[in-house]
């Protein structure tokens, strides 16, 4: 795992761009409350979102 | 640096970021706290953190790409980009449900204000580390 973050293995850029999807698609879930991904993701983050200017209901 | 310091950096920001967002919605009542205290902290510590480590991923991949110099400026860019796409996407989400999303002026430029200060915060960690790597290598 530490050879794979430090970008030393050969599929280091595979990898990294499978890292940046993951937390991109937890962002989008977290910052719209996509409850088809996550359930209860929606309640959990309700004021977070509210606050950081994310639409909500 | 590599992206595992990123990453770590902007785990930290994140979550320093989240309490940082929390506070200033405290002090501002753009948005009155419909949950806990304490169901809020870890929301805005965890949400925090995740928005911290996709700004990070994005500036330790994407960052060269940007066309500024200085490591704060790229992040401040990086992490508004990020909140502006966002904030379009939900536009269209909002003309395509207006019943499920809403969107609020206030709440906008807040959320912009902070999405420049989870950029501030990331740039000075990075640069941090950045300046301390060689001492501990």
């Amino acid at each position: 795992m530490e050879r794979i973050l430090s970008g030393v293995n050969g599929n280091a850029l595979l990898l990294q761009a499978l890292m940046l999807v993951i937390f991109s698609v937890m962002t989008v879930s977290i910052a719209y409350g996509v409850e088809s991904v996550a359930p209860g993701v929606h309640d959990a983050f309700h004021d977070f979102r509210h606050v950081i200017g994310m639409p909500c209901h | 640096m590599n992206l595992k310091e990123h990453l770590k950096s902007g785990v930290i920001a994140g979550v320093v970021w989240g309490w940082l967002a929390y506070l200033t919605n405290a002090v501002t009542g753009v948005f009155p706290f419909e949950g806990s205290f304490a169901q809020d902290i870890v929301s805005f510590s965890f949400g925090g953190a995740v928005f911290g480590v996709a700004t990070g991923a994005s500036l330790a991949l994407l960052g060269g790409l940007i066309p500024f110099r200085g490591i704060v400026a790229r992040a401040v860019f990086a992490s508004a980009f990020i909140w502006i796409v966002l904030r379009l996407a939900g536009d269209m989400l909002s003309m395509m449900e207006p019943h499920r999303y809403h969107l609020l002026t206030a709440e906008t430029v807040q959320g912009l204000a902070l999405a420049v200060a989870l950029g501030a915060i990331l740039g000075i960690m990075v640069r941090k580390a950045k300046v301390s790597a060689p001492v501990n290598a």
